[in-house]
């Protein structure tokens, strides 16, 4: 009877906890989920019958359970229970309402508002809806702006609202929002927004004046020197990160600094987004002006552009008629003129964008014709130094240019698989210009009686076979005289004979040849086996000059039977781009990559002159390492720790500085930065005066995993006299403390380009770089919270270091056991 | 100084004390007796505000156990039948402790522990470890830890359980000592230590009160015959047995190992005839008294005579 | 009043003994022991970062895994409080005494804080060590000092709780331990959930959002994490003495 009655018991409050739990979980998981669905419906109904088996089973019991002085006990303890959890609840719930101000013990009162922002929140009018996109990820920074927008929201009187989104929970809020990017603030006012991306007083106060004002912020893109545009769509181009600044009320317009005396008036930022030209000196001067008066600029520079010894040095080289003048065209966007016998130089001509690829002089000594990687042909007016014009044309892609020796006609042929002819006089083109052909081409001639032009090229075909033709047409009317592939190589560069019957002819394998104009027969002679020939030149006695990749000129005699017997001229430390023979056939100038032009003498064999013809000392660079004192150093960043992602010249960067609000947040989320081909960016150790520099993120630690190359070449090997070691940094933050001018100077000028911007954190780099250098003048006055350093002053020595970690982990414990066993032991010694 | 009225406690469905009333006067000595499960302890719990009764109301000391839980309690000293005891102290640490808890705050108090402990007899062993006692002196430290705050009343459950003769003896004499100005209730089923020690016995089986009164008036008021023994020096019990069986008011005769039990007729006294039977026989006569019933007998009696009672129910 | 005298005589009587009962036994110098190891080791790793400059100089990086570690001993010190007694037999003489349940739960309570204080207060060698050779922010090494605090007083009284509900220590241990797993990791949990006053009042439950926060590392006190740990002390300490009561008439 006793066992039964003990069962049932049992069962029954079995029954009524399965019964409670069920319905416990019913309810947690609809106030959940929020949906009410069949699996609740199950629960709700096991939790109805387990209470009602509870009761049916024993009903007596549970009468006198209930009546019972001992329940009566129970129950009173639970109410009391529940009563009391309930106040000590509701006591906390009316704290956490209350939004109390917590109180700050630190020095820097980091989250008490300046007077301004005071100010600022009494006169709001309008209502201000905050809202703060944080991911798990950076719960610190969401706890920092909470602190903030409670006393916001208080001191406005209720007319600044906040709410926290988080876009990994909520991304259907997200999108609404069109917030794509976590950790930021964005306020707005009406249909105006900006943005905070940082959770502090200055930022956020920032942001609040932006929109009250319902300012925009102007942003001007220098152009003229081949930089990044918000209107390119392509891979390297700038479309989307307009897009996002467009999204914060950012407008965005192009400027060119020759052209405008001043930076304008209502410009927030000057953005200078990978320039490959250099800067005139009046171009850096009218940006001076503008930073010297408060300005801010963000400067993105590529390796190997605006001159320097990363870059290609001189493309083309060119003797006047009388062969008293040599023109050269730089990598670094210029045209010089040089004076041959003293070596130094007279003109210096800025036009083109990018890297000059050739240049040719008019026979009549007046003008100077240049081609360009921008793809323009451009005629300069040497008495006067300026540009005469841009000619007409399907120029893009041109490489070569050249001037019939009559001086009636100016010729130039490309990539574009073109050949574009002008008269000389008029500028204008030929009727018949431009004639296109099946291949590239990379050479073009006039003959000596300028009747015919020939030109020379080819390509490797799809199946890998490459053709070198050649081809000859009438000057006068652009009839095709000739058509001939010869070589199974690009042909380089030809030469007419004196006689213009034949036509000599140098290709990329090494070969030389002769094509009979008349019948077109000609014939290929292996010359040079597994070197690249780069650029011919024919003397009248026949002898043949041929410059070679390997930075030599070989003389080769005509009767010369084998390379051998040729005279080498060396001196050039780099691949030679060009040649060319003076008119009086004894002189030969040489363009290099190693960025000097050398005059060899053929008769003496030997080098005359050497000039450094490309400007290393870049106006822009140099104003910035002066008057900023920040390097923007030679170099292209290696980082062998990315290699097995990407390559070693594609640096990921983990590693920032802790205090910039430009790369604050990017630090504490650990999110990363992608930079294509980067250079080093580098403070100076003594910044100038009034000048504060923050060197912002940096490569991997150890010159054995990464460091900034200065000589790049097949063997990837750090040399410790030259280069860099790491960690490198490619991104410096100055500001001036008196101006108020702020500058930003990054190595890359990829990492916010179409290709690049959505990969990891680029696009908040470029975000909060913008913000940070546009901050509204207005709250520059709120005083920059010094979050004093709390560093170790004076570290421990080794061994002072060591005897903490003894005492502390060995000895402070040991004496707690030596105590216990004392205490053991004297206990025992008790009895 | 006790007083007990109604109380009832159920565990449960199980009554474990009905209806409960007695009392215990200033200086009494009140046996509690009665078997295991009685309802002894419980009782005890009760009236030390341990727990609540079901129904009915207990004072000590004029409070309430329930109502003035605290104060009734500050008048008491408790020893449960466990005897627990903080192992890992000394005895005087346990005792003090006991003491402060108590109510008796620090001036004075280390005097008293020295004297209570002396009183005990462990003055000696004061700074031994509980854990390294014998069961005697537990006992006895259990005692002073009752005592040390010179309580009214003083509460024993089964005191000298499990002790030998000897301690036994020592533990029955200090509370001798101890009940005289105090009310002390003790609980036990050993009967011999009632008798001894109790100026008044409770007899209380299945949760009621079944016998209250003095040891002797209730051996008396239980008794309906009068017996002697007798104990003859030359002659064996079962020879003296024989002789007497039959003699002039004697009613029945047990021979037992030291000598006869003679149960008397109600009405005529016997010790006259067997004298002068003794006289006849020229017997050694040793020892001829009267024996009251025992405890022993009263209790089974009483308890069984209850058994009996229920059954018949 | 007399009453509050005889409280305090009384918490004070209950304190002192579990107090040095506490010491008497060589299990707490053991725990003691590890948990000062586990802090030099922490303190140690996180020194050669302090040393090279890699690191601001703070205790907070010791701080956060000692409140962590309070999941283990924070029921190792309670689980034998009240099992003990009822195991024992002790708490028959313990509540027959004229001292409220309270003022035993509350008395036991406060022992154990002040153990778990005393394994604090060493600790103030290592921030010493810091004070002296560096200049850590002291404003967040007093928050995170009486955060600290505050966290171990709340998690003994959980266990405290738990100690009531059994006599076999080890379901003590189990069920506060349980029980300070759920409070700390329960934050995880709450970015799960959709409805946001759900989640928040799971984040609000969460002992790392009322610590971490604002007292480890920002130098802050908030009312709000003050008010949560006080609650959560008075809330179990009332549970426990509520649960102590029910033995009286559940026996």
């Amino acid at each position: 009877m006793n066992d039964i009655r003990i069962n049932r018991n049992l069962a029954r409050w079995i029954l009524l906890g399965v019964g409670v739990v069920s319905l416990l979980v019913m309810g947690i998981a609809y106030i959940a989920t929020n949906t009410f669905d069949t699996v609740s419906y199950i629960s709700l109904g096991i939790g109805i019958l387990g209470i009602a088996s509870f009761v049916l089973l024993d009903p007596q019991a549970l009468v006198t359970g209930i009546t019972g002085r001992t329940s009566q006990y129970g129950i009173t303890t639970v109410l009391m229970s529940l009563f009391f959890t309930v106040f000590v609840v509701a006591i906390f719930i009316i704290i956490y309402s209350a939004k109390l101000d917590p109180w700050d013990l630190t020095k820097e009162q980091k989250y008490k508002l300046s007077e301004q922002t005071v100010d600022i929140l009494a006169k709001l009018e309008d209502d201000v809806h905050v809202v703060g996109f944080y991911t798990e990820q950076h719960a610190s920074q969401r706890k920092d702006a909470e602190l903030f927008l409670q006393q916001y929201e208080k001191l406005s009187n209720g007319k600044l609202t906040y709410e926290f989104v988080d876009p990994d929970r909520n991304p259907g809020m997200a999108m609404q929002l069109n917030m794509t990017r976590a950790g930021i603030l964005v306020f707005s006012q009406g249909d105006q927004t900006a943005e905070a991306s940082t959770a502090d007083e200055r930022a956020m106060s920032g942001a609040l004046v932006q929109v009250m004002s319902g300012e925009v912020r102007k942003l001007y893109m220098v152009t003229g020197h081949g930089e990044r545009s918000v209107d390119d769509f392509n891979t390297t181009g700038y479309s989307e990160i307009g897009q996002l600044l467009g999204n914060v009320n950012v407008e965005i317009e192009a400027l060119n600094l020759l052209e405008a005396e001043n930076v304008p008036e209502d410009a927030s930022l000057v953005v200078v987004a990978g320039p490959i030209a250099q800067f005139s000196p009046i171009e850096v001067e009218t940006l001076k002006s503008y930073l010297d008066a408060g300005g801010s600029a963000l400067f993105m520079f590529d390796p190997a552009t605006g001159g320097g010894q990363l870059g290609n040095g001189l493309r083309g080289i060119a003797f006047n008629r009388d062969g008293s003048r040599l023109a050269t065209a730089g990598a670094d966007g210029t045209v010089r003129t040089w004076d041959v016998g003293t070596g130094k130089q007279e003109l210096e001509l800025r036009g083109h964008t990018s890297d000059v690829l050739d240049v040719a002089y008019s026979p009549d000594g007046k003008q100077i014709a240049s081609v360009g990687r921008d793809g323009t042909v451009r005629v300069w007016d040497i008495a006067s130094g300026e540009q005469l014009k841009q000619l007409e044309g399907q120029t893009t892609g041109v490489i070569r240019i050249a001037y019939s020796p009559d001086g009636r006609m100016l010729a130039s042929v490309g990539e574009n698989q073109a050949l574009n002819v002008w008269n000389a006089k008029t500028l204008e083109p030929m009727d018949y210009s431009p004639i296109s052909v099946p291949s590239p081409l990379y050479t073009v001639q006039f003959s000596p009686d300028s009747s015919l032009v020939a030109a020379g090229g080819g390509m490797t075909s799809a199946s890998g076979s490459t053709e070198g033709p050649i081809y000859v047409w009438k000057v006068k009317t652009g009839e095709q005289e000739v058509a001939k592939t010869l070589h199974t190589s690009l042909v380089i560069d030809i030469a007419f004979s004196s006689d213009g019957e034949t036509l000599h002819t140098a290709a990329w394998d090494g070969t030389g040849g002769t094509v009979d104009i008349a019948s077109g027969d000609g014939s290929t002679e292996m010359l040079y086996p597994g070197v690249n020939i780069t650029s011919l030149a024919v003397r009248e006695d026949g002898t043949k000059v041929y410059s070679l990749a390997d930075g030599t000129v070989h003389v080769r005699e005509a009767d010369a039977k084998s390379s051998d017997e040729d005279a080498v001229l060396s001196g050039h430390t780099d691949m030679i781009w060009v040649m060319a023979l003076s008119p009086d056939g004894k002189t030969i100038a040489t363009g290099s990559r190693d960025g000097t032009a050398r005059l060899w003498s053929l008769e003496r064999l030997a080098s005359i002159i050497t000039v450094k013809a490309q400007d290393t000392s870049d106006a822009l660079l140099g104003y910035l390492a002066e008057e900023w004192g920040v390097r923007v150093n030679d170099d292209v960043v290696i980082d062998l720790r990315t290699q097995s992602q990407y390559d070693q010249y594609t640096p990921i960067i983990y590693t920032f500085d802790q205090t910039s609000p430009i790369v604050s947040a990017l630090s504490e989320s650990g999110n990363l930065l992608v930079f294509s081909v980067a250079r080093s960016i580098q403070p100076v150790e003594t910044p100038p005066q009034d000048i504060t520099l923050t060197a912002l993120l940096f490569s991997t630690a150890g010159s054995d995993k990464s460091w900034g190359e200065t000589e790049p070449s097949q063997i990837v090997q750090f040399n410790p006299d030259k280069d860099l070691p790491g960690p490198v940094s490619m991104g410096v933050s100055a500001e001036n403390a008196t101006t108020q001018a702020r500058v930003v100077i990054y190595g890359d000028a990829d990492f916010p380009s179409n290709g690049f911007v959505n990969q990891y954190g680029n696009s908040d780099l470029m975000m909060n770089t913008a913000n940070w250098l546009t901050e509204s003048e207005e709250l520059l006055n709120i005083p920059v919270k010094n979050i004093g350093s709390h560093m170790m002053d004076k570290p421990l020595p080794q061994s002072g270091l060591v005897v903490v970690y003894v005492t502390s982990i060995c000895l402070l414990p040991a004496v707690g056991l030596v105590a216990g066993a004392a205490v053991w032991f004297v206990r025992r010694r008790r009895r | 100084m006790i007083q007990v009225e109604g109380l009832t406690k159920y565990y449960g469905p199980h009554k474990a004390i009905d209806s409960l009333s007695f009392h215990a006067d200033a200086g009494e000595i009140v046996g509690f007796l009665g078997p295991n499960g009685a309802g002894k302890t419980t009782t005890m719990r009760i009236l030390t505000g341990y727990m609540p009764p079901s129904e009915g109301r207990a004072t000590i000391a004029g409070f309430d156990v329930f109502e003035q839980s605290l104060e009734a309690r500050g008048r008491i000293g408790y020893l449960p039948e466990t005897v627990p005891l903080y192992k890992e102290l000394t005895v005087w640490q346990y005792v003090d402790y006991m003491a402060a808890l108590r109510g008796m705050g620090n001036p004075g108090r280390a005097e008293r522990v020295d004297e209570v402990l002396d009183r005990v007899g462990m003055l000696d062993r004061a700074d031994s470890l509980i854990d390294s006692l014998s069961k005697g002196m537990r006992q006895r430290v259990g005692l002073a830890q009752a005592i040390v705050h010179k309580p009214d009343v003083l509460i024993l459950d089964e005191p000298t359980i499990g002790l030998d003769p000897r301690q036994v003896r020592e533990v029955r004499e200090l509370i001798r000592e101890v009940g005289e100005h105090r009310t002390v209730l003790l609980s036990t089923h050993i009967l011999s230590e009632v008798s001894q020690l109790c100026s008044r016995i409770l007899i209380i089986n299945n949760g009621q009160i079944v016998a209250e009164d003095s040891p002797a008036t209730l051996s008396n008021r239980l008794q309906d015959t009068t017996r002697y023994f007798l104990h003859i020096g030359n002659a064996t019990p079962k020879e003296v047995a024989k002789a007497i069986r039959g003699v002039a008011g004697v009613s029945e005769v047990y021979p037992t190992e030291e000598g006869v039990e003679i149960v008397a007729d109600s009405q005529i006294d016997p010790r006259p005839a067997v004298t002068a039977t003794i006289v006849q026989k020229s017997w050694d006569l040793l020892e001829l008294r009267h024996v009251d019933m025992s405890l022993e007998d009263i209790f089974l009696q009483l308890t069984t005579d209850e058994a009996v009672a229920e059954e018949e129910d | 009043m007399p009453n509050i005298g005889r409280s305090f005589h009384n918490l004070w009587t209950v304190f002192k003994h579990e107090f040095s009962v506490y010491f008497i036994s060589p299990i707490i110098y053991w725990i003691g022991a590890g948990w000062l190891c586990l802090a030099g080791v922490f303190y140690s790793n996180s020194l050669g970062f302090y040393n090279q400059g890699t690191y601001e100089v703070s205790m907070s990086s010791l701080f956060s895994p000692m409140a962590f570690l309070t999941i283990f001993i924070a029921p190792a010190l309670t689980m034998r409080l009240l099992a003990e007694e009822v195991h024992a037999g002790t708490h028959e003489l313990l509540f027959t005494a004229p001292v409220r349940d309270w003022e035993v739960v509350v008395g036991k309570w406060l022992a154990s804080w002040a153990v778990m204080s005393s394994f604090i207060l060493v600790t103030f060698l290592h921030a010493g060590l810091l004070i002296w050779r560096g200049s850590p922010n002291i404003a967040v090494m007093i928050t995170g000092y009486i955060g600290l605090w505050l966290v171990c007083g709340a998690t003994l009284a959980i266990g405290v709780f738990a100690s009531s509900l059994s006599q076999y220590q080890l379901v003590s241990f189990m069920i506060s331990m349980g029980t300070l797993v759920l409070l700390w990791v329960a934050g995880a949990v709450s970015s799960l959930i959709s409805n946001s006053l759900l989640s928040e009042a799971i984040n609000q439950l969460t002992i790392t959002n009322h610590y971490h926060n604002t007292m480890l590392n920002l130098g802050l006190v908030d009312p709000i994490d003050v008010a949560y740990f006080v609650g959560v002390m008075a809330l179990f300490l009332f549970l426990a003495t509520q649960i102590l009561g029910t033995r009286r008439w559940r026996a």
